[in-house]
């Protein structure tokens, strides 16, 4: 399993939100307190698209399969579609298996012409049996109405000081445990996204891993504390 | 009539969201048989509602009416055939989310 999707956030409370009314709104999504169509906005990297899958995971809870669940990128959609059948199905499917609504995900919304953006407002009008939820870089894409129909709500990027207790819990599973200290002086340098964030932490398991037997207690099996700074050190501005 | 006309005014408050849920579910389960292997889906997670939803609404009129109109919406609902018990409940679903929407 690579790095990645070892570390690959398994439910929505494992995602880093700059915002804690966004993290609150969007864990009412995955309790299914909220019905409105969402629309999750903001920079790349900032884990709309991961939460959005999550929330959509999370709403559909026991009876969530991924064929159930695939959700469609705009753009590929388009490519294919000129309707909104197929997401009209993927309800039905989700309701025949027991959902008490359909969800699906569309990503990056703002990729559809503007045609297909009052096409998916003239389906959403429609069809009340389901939830949408779409993501977008590009807010000023969207056609006025269509965002309308979504509750909109930016997701940006997190502070460095708000991964800290991510960059502690993925150490920890790679058999670094590192206090929130030492783990503000690995983020030194971060630019703060989240799809970004694994690969930075594997550079530094990957190097603290080698040095570790490098060290002169050649049986260690680990790193301590107050090694991870002195390796920090050696291996700054990498 | 008009004894079937009161009883079934009960109607509107004997569906919920669960039949909503159950009507759903039923509706295109023979189509989500057949999808489900293109789509690598395991049915056997899934099961169909174990009675059928004219005997939930029954069901709820039991838990919520009292006696008297329980025994007297029974009878009625009972003497529908089940086309007609589906179509009522339809009705009663519509009227209800047109309810809701106000």
């Amino acid at each position: 399993m690579t790095f990645d999707k070892k570390h690959r956030p398994r439910t929505l409370s494992d995602v880093i939100f700059a915002s804690t009314d966004v993290q609150q709104t969007l864990e009412d999504y995955a309790n299914n307190k909220r019905d409105k169509h969402l629309l999750l906005y903001g920079p790349k990297g900032t884990g709309k698209s991961v939460s959005a899958e999550l929330i959509m995971r999370e709403r559909l809870g026991s009876i969530w399969q991924a064929g159930l669940a695939e959700p469609f990128n705009a753009k590929a959609y388009a490519a294919q579609h000129d309707s909104f059948g197929p997401l009209l199905s993927q309800w039905n499917w989700q309701l025949s298996a027991g959902a008490r609504a359909g969800c699906s995900i569309v990503d990056e919304i703002d990729q559809f012409t503007l045609p297909m953006q009052h096409k998916l407002r003239a389906f959403i009008d429609q069809y009340e049996m389901g939830v949408v939820i779409a993501t977008t870089n590009n807010l000023h894409l969207v056609d006025g109405p269509l965002k309308d129909r979504f509750r909109p709500v930016c997701v940006e990027y997190p502070s460095i000081d708000q991964w800290v207790p991510r960059v502690v819990a993925v150490m920890a599973v790679e058999g670094i445990p590192i206090t929130a200290s030492q783990a503000l002086v690995l983020l030194n340098g971060f630019d703060g996204s989240g799809r970004s964030l694994n690969d930075w932490i594997e550079d530094y398991v990957l190097r603290l891993q080698g040095a570790v037997h490098k060290l002169t207690n050649p049986l260690a099996s680990g790193v301590t504390p107050s090694q991870v700074v002195t390796i920090h050190n050696t291996t700054e501005g990498k | 009539m008009e004894t079937l006309d009161f009883e079934l005014a009960l109607l509107p408050q004997l569906v919920d969201e669960e039949t909503e849920r159950m009507i759903a579910q039923c509706y295109y389960w023979d189509d989500f048989e057949k999808i489900a292997p293109i789509y690598g889906l395991d049915l056997n997670v899934y099961a169909l509602p174990e009675q059928p939803y004219e005997t939930h609404v029954l069901e709820r009129a039991k838990r919520t009416l009292k006696k008297a109109q329980y025994t007297a919406f029974k009878r009625v609902w009972c003497a529908l055939d089940g086309a007609d018990q589906i179509a009522l409940i339809d009705y009663a679903l519509n009227h209800r989310r047109d309810h809701h929407d106000k």
